[in-house]
This record gives C-alpha cells, sequence and structure tokens, in this order.
C-alpha cells in the first residue's frame, strides 16, 4: 500500500545562536491513504514543527538537518526546499494554521483570496476557481455568499471553515490541521470538527493529520494516534487502543489525564502538564531516553541507550526499553 | 430616537475638528499684528501712506482709500468681524505692499509653481519610497536592509533645505545645473518646446532636494508598516499555503500602502509650508519665496493671506486622509458601518 | 545599574551617545580653548580655510570656526529650552489625559489635535514675524518653538499611560486608594521613562532644526549666534550660489549629526525597552 507521506530519520532543527532546538529528532512516520492520525504531545514537544516540515516551511532559524520527507512516492528532499514548495505546498500538502481568525488577507475579499491562491498553482482563470470554491463551499456547508464576503465579516467558526475549503480545493493527499479548534468555543469546535470529518468522508483530502494537545477532541476524529515526546515520536497505534491501553509511560500519564472523570484531578493534572517535571531542553537533550528523567520505571538503559521503535502488538508501536526487553 | 449612522457621526466630529483648528489659527493671525504693543500693522499702514503720496493733496484721498478698506480706526471687534465675513467669502483681503492688488492674486500668481515643484516630487517619492520600505522589510535584517536602514535615516533626518544647499553648491561647483531660479532669465513663460527644456533643467535639483529627503520618510514609515504586517498571522499562512514570494510582496504593498495613502494626503497638504525654505534656497519663484519677501517688506495683510491659505490646505488634507483611510481600508469602514 | 550596563552593549546607542556627547562637548568646551571671538572682524571676507582660520572667514570679516563653536554652544541651548518646555507639556497633559479621563481627557486631546493640525512652523513664523527684532533670543525662540511642538507627543504619553493603566498592579494601586497624581508619579512615570528620554531626544533634535528653518526665513534668532544665524548670513550674502562652502557644509554638518547621533539613541532606547518581537 502506499503512503501518502512518509518521513525516515527526519531531522529539523531552529539553529539558534545558543545551539540548535532539535525540535524534530529522527521522525519515522507513515500515514497511509484513507487516515486521520492524531499528533498528541505536551506543547514544545515538536508536533508544530513536525507539521510546518512536513509542509515544506523552512524560515530561518528552522532548518533541515537530515533524513528524508517521500510524498506520494516521491523524494521530496531531493530536490531543491524552494522547487519542492512549488509543488507541494498547498496542492499535495495542505495546511490549516493554529489561528484561523486573522489568517487570511484582511483587505482581499474572500474569493479574490482563494482565486489569487489558486491560480498561481494552477493557472485557472479566476472565474473557474471561484466556480470550484462556489462548490466546495456548498459541500462544506458554507454559505457561497461568504464568498463575497471580507474575512473580518466572517465569525470565527466560518473563517476555519473557509481555510478548509481553500486547503482542500485542489483535492490534496494530506490535510495538516495544527491545534485547528484550539481557539474557538465548544460549539464552534464540534461544527468544525465536524466539517473535517466530512471533508475526509467525502474524500476531498486522501489523509489527515490532526494536530493537538487536547486528546479528548481527537479522540472523536482520529483513527489512529501518534504521542510525540521531546522531537520524537514515542508511541502509535490505533486510537482507542492506545487511549485505553497506552504502552509508554510518557502515554500513560498523557491518557490519565482525560480519562479521569473527576475534574478535580483532571485540572490538577493538566496544569502540571499531566506528568511531574519539566519537559527537557532540546538544546541539550537528556541522553538515552528523552523522558528518562520524569520516568517513574527509568533503568540503567533508560540513561544510556535511546529505546527503538518496536511493534509490541499488531499495529502497536512504541519506543520504550520496558518492551524491548523480551 | 432615530440610530445615526456612525461613519456620518465620525466625519462631523472630523469636520468639527477642522473648523475649530481653522478658526483658532486664523483668529491667531488676526490679532497678532494688532494688539502687540505699537500695532505694527496700522503702523506700517501709515508708513506705506507716507511714502506713496508725496503730493499732500493726494495724502488725504490715498489716507481715506487706505482706512475704508483697513478700518483701522474701527473698534477691535468690528475688524474681527468684517475679517471673518470676508473670510468666508474667500476673500483674503489686498495687499499693503501691493496696493490695491488682492491677496488672492498673488497667491494665484505663485501657486502653481510651487505645486508643479511639489507633487510631482512627493508622488514620484512616495511611490520609490513604499517600493524601497517593502523590499528593506522583506530583507529584514539582511544586507539589503542594512545598507537601506541607515541611507533611510539619513535622508530622512537631513531638512529638504539642506539637501537644496549642498545641490547647489555642487551646481555651482560642476556647472552641470543652474543653481537658482525655475528658468533662465532671459526666458519668457510661455509653452513653447525651448522654454520647457529650459525649465525642465532649472527644475531637477530642487525636484531632486524635496524628491530625496521625502524618500527616507516615506521608506522608513513603509519598512515599519510592512514590518509589523510581516509578523501578522495572515502573512505567515500566505507563505505556509504556498502564495509565491512575488505575490506575497504585492500583498504586504497592499496592506502597508492603505495608512500610507493616509500619509500621503498630509504631507501634501503640508508640502507648500514644509517647502518654504527649500523654495528661497532655489530662488524659485512659488509661495515660499513670496512669503519670505512679503516677510521682509512686513506686508500683514499678504502674510496673513498665504497663512490662511497654508493652513486652510494642511487642514483640508487632514480631512481628507481621514476620510480617504476610513474609505480604503476596509476594516475601517467595517467598523462605522456594522453594528 | 543593569539597565545602563546593557544600553552600553548596544552599539547604535553608544555610537550615538558618543557622537552627541562630542557635539555638546564642543559647544560647551570649544570657544574655551579656541579662544578667538566669533564678532570680531579677523581677516578680509570669504578666506578660505587656512592653517590660522581652520574654517576660514565669512561674509563679514568673521572667523568661521569661532561662529561655529558659539553656534553649536546656542542651538543646543534653543532645543534645551524648546524640548523642556514641550516635553513638560506634553508629559503632563498626555498622562493627566489619559490618567483623568472624561471631560479633562477630552478637552486637552481637542487642544492637541488643534496644535498637531495647525503647523508650528507657520506658528512660529507669525509671532516672530509680528515680534521686534531685538526681542528674537535664545529664550524667546525656544520657547516659541516649544510651546508648539508638544501636540504629537502628548498623545503619545496618552496612549502609552493608557496601556499601563490597564495593567493589574495599577488597578490594585487604585483600588487600594492611591492618589493618581500619586500614581502618574510614581507608577507611570518609571515604566515610561525610556520613552521620555527618547521623546526628548527627537525633540530636542527637531527643534535645533526648527530654529535654522524659523533663522533662514527670516523670523528667527537675530541676538545670539546659533548654526541657524551662521546660515541664514550665508544665505543673505548668497555664499552657496558662489561656491563659498565653508560657511554652509560645517553648520549643516553638525545639524546633520545631531540628528542621526539623537535618532540612534531613541531608538536603541525604544527598541530596547518595547516588548521583543519573536517567535515563542
Amino acid at each position: 500500500m502506499g503512503y501518502v507521506v512518509e518521513t525516515i530519520d527526519l531531522r529539523a532543527y531552529y539553529m539558534l545562536r545558543r545551539g540548535s532546538v532539535k525540535a524534530v529528532d529522527g521522525v519515522n512516520l507513515k500515514i497511509g491513504e484513507r487516515e486521520i492520525v492524531g499528533v498528541v504531545g505536551e506543547s514544545g514537544c515538536g508536533k508544530s514543527t513536525l507539521s510546518r516540515v512536513l509542509a515544506l516551511d523552512f524560515i530561518p532559524p528552522l532548518k533541515l538537518v537530515g533524513g528524508k520527507i517521500i510524498i506520494d512516492g516521491e523524494d521530496v528532499t531531493s530536490i531543491p526546499i524552494s522547487e519542492a514548495r512549488k509543488r507541494i505546498a498547498g496542492t499535495k500538502i495542505s495546511l490549516i494554521p493554529q489561528s484561523a481568525m486573522n489568517a487570511i488577507i484582511p483587505v482581499t475579499r474572500v474569493k479574490d483570496y482563494i482565486a489569487d491562491v489558486v491560480k498561481e498553482k494552477t493557472g485557472l482563470p479566476r472565474e473557474k476557481i471561484v466556480d470550484m470554491a462556489r462548490k466546495r463551499f456548498e459541500e462544506i456547508g458554507l454559505p457561497p455568499i461568504a464568498l463575497d464576503m471580507y474575512p473580518f465579516e466572517l465569525s470565527g467558526g466560518m473563517r476555519q471553515r473557509v481555510l478548509i475549503a481553500l486547503a482542500t480545493l485542489l483535492n490534496p493527499s494530506l490535510l495538516i490541521a495544527d491545534e485547528p479548534t484550539s481557539a474557538l468555543d465548544v460549539s464552534t469546535q464540534k461544527m468544525v470538527l465536524t466539517t473535517l470529518y466530512n471533508v475526509f468522508k467525502m474524500g476531498l483530502t486522501k489523509s489527515i493529520m490532526f494536530i493537538t494537545h487536547d486528546i479528548a477532541t481527537v479522540r472523536q476524529i482520529a483513527t489512529r494516534i501518534v504521542v510525540m515526546y521531546a522531537g520524537k515520536i514515542v508511541e502509535d497505534g490505533p486510537t482507542e487502543d492506545l487511549i485505553h491501553n497506552p504502552f509508554h509511560p510518557y502515554s500513560k500519564a498523557l491518557m490519565f489525564s482525560i480519562l479521569t472523570p473527576e475534574p478535580e484531578v483532571r485540572k490538577r493534572v493538566e496544569q502540571t502538564g499531566g506528568i511531574a517535571g519539566e519537559p527537557p531542553s532540546l538544546i541539550n537533550p537528556p541522553p538515552g531516553c528523552r523522558f528518562h528523567p520524569r520516568c517513574p520505571y527509568a533503568m540503567d538503559v533508560c540513561r544510556r541507550e535511546e529505546p527503538p521503535m518496536i511493534e509490541v502488538e499488531k499495529g502497536r508501536f512504541v519506543a520504550c526499553w520496558l518492551y524491548a526487553k523480551k | 430616537m432615530p440610530k445615526i449612522n456612525p461613519f456620518i457621526v465620525f466625519i462631523l466630529k472630523r469636520l468639527g475638528i477642522m473648523v475649530l483648528s481653522f478658526f483658532v489659527a486664523s483668529t491667531i493671525m488676526f490679532l497678532l499684528p494688532r494688539i502687540i504693543p505699537g500695532n505694527p500693522l496700522a503702523v506700517k499702514v501709515y508708513q506705506i501712506l507716507q511714502q506713496s503720496a508725496s503730493n499732500p493733496e493726494m495724502i488725504k484721498s490715498v489716507e481715506k482709500m487706505l482706512m475704508d478698506y483697513f478700518k483701522l480706526d474701527r473698534p477691535l471687534y468690528e475688524q474681527y468681524f468684517d475679517f471673518l465675513i470676508n473670510l468666508l467669502h474667500g476673500d483674503l483681503g489686498k495687499s499693503i505692499t501691493y496696493f490695491p492688488r488682492t491677496v488672492n492674486e498673488i497667491v494665484a500668481m505663485y501657486l502653481p509653481w510651487t505645486l508643479a515643484l511639489l507633487v510631482p516630487a512627493i508622488i514620484a517619492s512616495w511611490i520609490v519610497g513604499n517600493y524601497v520600505g517593502v523590499i528593506a522589510a522583506m530583507n529584514r535584517g539582511k544586507a539589503v536592509d542594512k545598507v537601506l536602514l541607515p541611507l533611510l535615516a539619513a535622508l530622512q533626518g537631513t531638512p529638504a533645505y539642506v539637501f537644496g544647499m549642498y545641490l547647489v553648491l555642487l551646481a555651482v561647483a560642476t556647472k552641470w545645473f543652474p543653481a537658482s531660479g525655475a528658468y533662465s532669465p532671459t526666458a519668457i513663460p510661455s509653452l513653447s518646446w525651448s522654454f520647457i527644456v529650459d525649465y525642465l533643467h532649472h527644475y531637477i535639483l530642487p525636484f531632486l532636494s524635496i524628491f530625496l529627503t521625502s524618500l527616507g520618510g516615506w521608506g522608513l514609515s513603509m519598512r515599519n508598516i510592512a514590518i509589523q504586517e510581516l509578523s501578522m498571522d495572515y502573512m505567515d499562512y500566505a507563505r505556509v499555503i504556498g502564495i509565491s514570494p512575488r505575490k506575497t510582496q504585492s500583498y504586504l504593498f497592499r496592506l502597508s500602502a492603505l495608512p500610507q495613502i493616509v500619509g500621503l494626503a498630509i504631507v501634501l497638504g503640508w508640502s507648500v509650508a514644509g517647502s518654504i525654505i527649500t523654495e528661497i534656497i532655489f530662488a524659485y519663484p512659488g509661495i515660499g519665496t513670496a512669503l519670505w519677501s512679503a516677510i521682509q517688506a512686513q506686508d500683514y495683510m499678504l502674510i496673513q493671506g498665504y497663512f490662511v491659505i497654508l493652513i486652510g490646505t494642511i487642514l483640508l488634507a487632514n480631512f481628507i486622509s481621514e476620510i480617504i483611510f476610513a474609505v480604503v481600508d476596509p476594516r475601517v469602514r467595517y467598523a462605522y458601518a456594522g453594528e | 545599574m543593569s539597565i545602563l550596563t546593557d544600553l552600553f552593549r548596544i552599539p547604535k546607542f553608544v555610537a550615538g551617545l558618543a557622537i552627541f556627547l562630542t557635539i555638546v562637548a564642543l559647544g560647551l568646551v570649544g570657544p574655551l580653548i579656541y579662544r578667538v571671538s566669533p564678532t570680531d572682524i579677523v581677516g578680509p571676507r570669504y578666506t578660505p580655510p587656512s592653517p590660522s582660520h581652520p574654517l576660514g572667514i565669512d561674509a563679514l570679516g568673521r572667523d568661521v570656526l569661532a561662529q561655529l563653536l558659539y553656534g553649536i554652544r546656542g542651538s543646543l541651548l534653543v532645543g534645551a529650552v524648546a524640548a523642556g518646555i514641550a516635553l513638560g507639556l506634553s508629559l503632563f497633559l498626555g498622562t493627566i489625559a489619559a490618567v483623568f479621563g472624561g471631560l479633562v481627557d477630552k478637552v486637552i486631546m481637542v487642544i492637541s489635535e488643534v496644535f498637531i493640525i495647525i503647523p508650528s512652523l507657520l506658528l512660529m513664523m507669525v509671532l516672530a514675524a509680528y515680534l521686534s527684532p531685538g526681542a528674537r533670543n535664545i529664550w524667546l525662540v525656544g520657547f516659541v518653538i516649544g510651546i508648539t511642538s508638544w501636540g504629537g507627543w502628548a498623545r503619545g504619553f496618552r496612549s502609552r499611560t493608557m496601556s499601563i493603566l490597564q495593567s493589574e498592579f495599577i488597578k490594585m494601586a487604585i483600588l487600594s486608594g492611591a492618589s493618581r497624581v500619586s500614581i502618574i508619579l510614581r507608577d507611570i512615570v518609571p515604566i515610561i521613562s525610556p520613552y521620555i528620554l527618547a521623546s526628548f531626544a527627537m525633540l530636542f533634535t527637531s527643534a535645533i532644526t526648527a530654529e535654522v528653518g524659523l533663522t533662514i526665513v527670516g523670523v528667527g534668532m537675530t541676538k545670539d549666534i546659533t548654526l541657524g544665524l551662521i546660515l541664514y548670513i550665508a544665505q543673505l550674502y548668497a555664499n552657496i550660489t558662489q561656491g563659498i562652502w565653508w560657511t554652509v557644509v560645517p553648520p549643516t554638518l553638525v545639524m546633520i549629526l545631531i540628528y542621526l547621533s539623537l535618532y540612534l539613541v531613541a531608538i536603541s532606547l525604544d527598541e530596547y525597552f518595547s516588548p521583543k518581537l519573536g517567535t515563542a
């Protein structure tokens, strides 16, 4: 089976004067067709950076240091980034940003903006593009009149859905949604989530990568969950299996926070970031397993050697020495 | 109570401030020469009276004419009232030194020269400055910016007249360009080809001095605005969604030029006042040079007339700029039109 | 103080301050070292620069270097007087408007708007044109420039104060019954002090430029020597069109250097104290 996106030992660092921040450090991720992959982790674990990297959005100080990104079977890291961006960004891989409220150029009407963006990529005439957009608006339940409006005339939920329509207009292989609901109120969150799911169901995008720190949200939509910690993937498996039976000690702590029914406890856990201790510095990450300073089960080997990714059960991968021993 | 369109309220408010400022300014200008100890206006009028009428017979009639006109024997409030009424009719009175020519006639003689110099220079510097500013902003921190930024700051900090002085020194040293006037002393203003060439030859240096110094201001403010715009989420997303840098630059230009349009209206209004010294340096026959000679001759009516016109232009430009801003920026328009 | 040592690490700030202090030193100490009277006739007019008269001789037979040193002194004094008056007015009115709000705020804002819209240069010209030439000394010109250039800065102080008033600790101070005046003096002024410094620098240099402009037009300085008066004489005797550069270039160069040095100081203060841009 072909993958829409495959990364091999992907490394992308922020090159600062103080040192390089290893935000994405040796990530191996495969996203197949017809998958909604939720990427979860604390803020600063590198999940947003991963989304930028997959969208080939390298702006200084972010730099691709090593590894490969294969999109629809083509190694895009073997060609110059700017060349790859021109072909990939917005067409094969589309990203919906964290802050939809302000993501559209405020001095253009929605249809002009969409036409500008799509015309550059496809060379289609403007009228054709606006027709396509109108159709797509109807498909995802947006009133077509929004096309003639300015962004600030739209509500937050509508803006987010305009972006979904724009991002899927060229039927991308992968739609990346980076915390698409975090700035919205609860009822609007539901609506945007539904829209995302419909977009997937209708086949307007082959797959979706959904990035969030909110497991309760991602659970409603994702088929698979990937847990990131300190720039690395620590666990990867089907949504419900992983939530109910997490393997990695970090995942356990993370899942505990959503499965605890008492709001009091949840609140306390969320406030402390779910787990005791601070996330590690990504400039000088701890040797061995990066979670070992906070891990209650840490062993000697954890401090020395990096754990390999192992398939513990079918489709369930974890990078932890507790499981490597057997 | 019926709801009034907030946009109209906004315009009325601005109009109110404009009228108030104009009233305050013209009142100051009316009062100063009349209340300062020794009443310089009256002294000046009598002085002219004595010089112009050597024939004792004539003195009486000229005095009567001047008195009738300037009404210096009447109470101050009456004079002030007359002044305001005339102002409302667009009548700025008559010059003392060129009596009985009206101030309006004299202004009409000089103003076209000033506008011919200023308007093209400022619009050209606006366009070029905006481009330079956007380029500097898009390359912030890189070599291009590191060269442009101090250059723009130096241009902005140098008053146009200092630039003018240097250009005149250069012209004198090299003899490439004439150093003063708007045309050769022998030429007669007409629309003939030779006159136009002569005029343009004289035009280059004053044009350059205004163009270059205002370039600095436009470039710097555009760079600031564009840098702010670049930090907005929508510029970030434009890049993420794969909009080409060229298209991004055109968006950036449009976004940042909005406030600059407002600036353009204001600067155009100010420019007549601001280029007085430049005109003097180049002995360019515009409003500035005319004002200078009126000050030298202490022609208070003429000075007062120039000031009223200059301030009127500035106020009007301010007012227009705010309306432009509200009309051009959909966000502002929306804020005033919507709920 | 750590802020000072931090500031002294910014090359722009150090360079600006060094140039400015050099100019100040020239104005203060220069006349004591170069002991030539700026008003005495020392030789034939328009003698070009030579070892005995390093900057040559002007249209009236006077030594240009002596003129320049006294001119710097005079211009600095005009700048200080004008900037002091304008800063005082704008700081006072701006903070009062923000803290008291309501009618006080509205009245101050309308007045400042009128002062912004009415071109200060013109107002100064009107005032100066009608005052007897003998009265136009440094203090008067500085005063006139000062009272006409506070409007824009008052608005700046007002908006800065407003944003500080939003912060939690000021709200607490108000709730705990602190008087408004004490809030202005004890809480707001210290916070905006870098902005105050920056505005003083900009007011200072624009006042020096304004004096030169006024004097060249013929309504400014008549009694004391300033950079403006040197240029006025140069313009009056058509030195520029005769190519007599040594009476024109030195004073204008000093003007530009004063502007650039204070501009550097002001922007480094602003960059240092305003919230840093950058990604999280």
